[in-house]
């Protein structure tokens, strides 16, 4: 764009009116007359639009946005502010009773002056726990510290890279049983096309078991082929990729949508969004 | 050793029929013409290149109508609106809207519908109707089957193409494209049983318009897209965004662009992936600014995402590690969550 019709451009945009003037610029520049008519048409049609009232929690929330940082200063004087507020009086003569009452009744359970007199009994656990750690210091340490320890969980990708070892792992012997699978087919047809017999027989007879023989391993090798074919075409589910847990939670409001995501939607989507809006 | 050829032969005989067999399965990429001949193939391959960015680089002006169907919150919905749209063959282009025919809504809603269909006319251009935006994910994902049928469109006679994913899918598109420039006259989405999903339809075509009077296209948004290749780093895009780590088997990156919302001015990154045809966003913001009265503490063991269907459209938006994240794509919403959950430690 030439910097006179940005020029001319700002001026009409400055003006408030973007209607082009009959002189000047507007007049030589087919492109920057084109703009300033579709800008009035843009304003007028802008003007034409309902005035949208601000919701009433706007202000309440510009407040709190504002005062964010004094929040806790507030709320630390508000507790400050807060009366102290004494015990009734007839709590302290319930009490005072309670206490004359436990010391002249030795059935009760005995009051906190009672057990301030005697000798309290230790359990007998506490005396070999207490031994032990006079006995082995460090080891004692070492198990207090240990328990006090917190678990740590494996990282999922450890599970991850387990599960595909485990998976290698069986599809090596997988393979490993195919190939000796397939080996002892070929050898069955070795044999039985013109291998060694196990014991002599008869020509015609060393033909009909050869051919036999051949047949069934090429049968076999024919299955074992099938079964590979199967186990190498068969769709693989894709791995889960690792990291944060995810929870999806249906809506039917776009309201959360960021403006320019809202833009986004619209404009691949055609103006969907904007139909269902209004 | 002495050699047994009986037995390899019948292995052979074996393999073989089976590995034609496996070969006959296999679906691989074609662009088959109703003649078959070579010529005719190379033709059609050279339509498919031809075809991609062709909006970019033909220049034009004619009025399209848009329709699209869908079943909303209150049932089925139908949208359909006219516009004209101007390309200078060089990357400048504009889209005018003209008039909405359905819904039929309110004057003021109607002007409403229309400025709003003007401010992101960047958007329906360049995401909106049917185009190849990379061959190769394009022969890797589709099949293109070129019927032989010549249709008129606009006043123009054009080729018509079935093209439908690899996969299973229920959708296929039907398009109509002119064989000169490569310009999609008419694209047809629709279901396996035929049910239209959406339609964009040159209604008239000028390749030699006077484009002079036509006010193109300018960013609003302050979007400034890297160049192709260009790498995800702060440098480029002002912070360090979270990227999928794994996108869904023959998707790839295709565009990344840095924006800024006009609301708070947060820098956000877009990343646009398709699969030769259909696209996917992921956009993630910069990480926000901490505040001294929010208490750091250890990651919660599972994030929330909302997630809103449009039509064919699902979009996922949340907050995971402190960054706002939104997806959309027209993919299932556990994709786009497995898309969100390989983005984050």
């Amino acid at each position: 764009m030439l910097p006179q019709c940005q020029a001319f451009r700002d001026m009409l945009l400055d003006a408030g009116v973007p209607q082009a003037p009959a002189t000047g610029h507007g007049s030589v520049c087919a492109a920057c007359a084109s703009w300033a008519h579709s800008t009035e048409r843009l304003a007028r049609q802008l003007q034409t639009l309902p005035r949208a009232a601000a919701p009433a929690e706007l202000e309440g929330r510009v407040v709190a946005a504002l005062q964010a940082g004094h929040r806790q200063n507030r709320a630390v004087q508000a507790v400050a502010d807060l009366g102290r507020i004494s015990s009734p009086a007839v709590l302290d003569e319930f009490v005072d009773a309670d206490l004359e009452e436990g010391l002249a009744s030795p059935a009760r359970p005995p009051s906190l002056l009672e057990l301030q007199g005697r000798r309290i009994q230790a359990p007998s656990v506490l005396d070999r726990l207490v031994r032990e750690e006079i006995a082995e210091p460090s080891r004692s340490l070492a198990r207090r510290y240990l328990g006090s320890l917190r678990r740590k969980r494996a990282p999922e990708e450890l599970r991850l890279r387990v599960a595909v070892s485990i998976q290698r792992v069986l599809s090596a012997q997988r393979a490993l049983s195919i190939r000796t699978a397939l080996s002892t087919g070929v050898r069955g047809l070795r044999r039985g096309a013109g291998g060694q017999p196990q014991r002599p027989i008869g020509l015609d007879a060393g033909l009909k078991v050869g051919a036999r023989r051949a047949v069934g391993a090429g049968l076999a090798v024919a299955a074992l082929l099938f079964v590979l074919g199967v186990f190498l075409l068969r769709p693989t589910p894709p791995l889960r990729p690792h990291g944060p847990q995810i929870v999806v939670e249906q809506v039917a409001d776009p309201s959360g949508l960021p403006p320019f995501a809202a833009a986004l939607l619209d404009g691949a989507s055609g103006g969907l969004l904007s139909v269902e809006r209004l | 050793m002495r050699s047994s050829p009986r037995p390899l032969a019948l292995l052979a005989a074996l393999v073989a029929p089976l590995l034609l067999g496996l070969c006959a399965g296999c679906d691989s990429w074609s662009a088959s013409t109703d003649t078959g001949h070579a010529a005719g193939k190379l033709e059609s391959v050279s339509l498919l290149h031809l075809m991609v960015g062709a909006t970019k680089k033909v220049e034009f002006q004619g009025v399209r109508r848009y329709e699209a169907y869908w079943n909303g919150g209150s049932g089925p919905q139908s949208l359909v609106y006219r516009e004209t749209v101007s390309a200078d063959g060089t990357g400048q282009f504009a889209i005018e809207p003209q008039e909405l025919i359905q819904p039929a809504l309110p004057p003021a809603q109607t002007a409403q519908f229309l400025l709003l269909q003007k401010v992101r006319e960047g958007l329906s251009f360049r995401y909106r109707d049917f185009e190849i935006r990379d061959i190769d994910t394009f022969a890797a994902n589709y099949t293109a089957i070129f019927t032989g049928q010549k249709v008129t469109v606009a006043g123009r006679q054009a080729e018509r193409l079935m093209i439908q994913r690899r996969d299973p899918t229920d959708r296929r598109f039907v398009v109509d494209v002119d064989p000169d420039n490569g310009l999609v006259l008419r694209a047809r989405e629709e279901l396996s049983d035929g049910t239209l999903v959406a339609l964009s339809e040159f209604e008239s075509l000028d390749l030699s318009p006077d484009l002079s009077g036509v006010v193109f296209h300018q960013s609003v948004s302050g979007e400034q897209t890297l160049p192709p290749g260009s790498a995800l780093t702060s440098q480029n895009l002002g912070f360090q965004p979270s990227t999928p780590r794994q996108v869904p088997a023959g998707w790839r990156l295709i565009e990344v662009a840095k924006l800024v919302d006009p609301i708070d001015d947060r820098p956000w990154a877009k990343l646009v992936y398709s699969d030769g045809v259909e696209l996917c966003f992921f956009v993630v913001a910069a990480p926000g600014q901490p505040t001294f009265h929010v208490q750091p503490g250890p990651p919660p063991d599972a994030y929330h995402v909302r997630s809103l269907a449009i039509g064919p459209w699902t979009v996922l938006q949340g907050e995971i590690a402190g960054r706002d994240v939104v997806v959309m794509g027209k993919q299932d919403g556990q994709v786009l969550a497995d898309l969100i959950r390989s983005a984050f430690p």
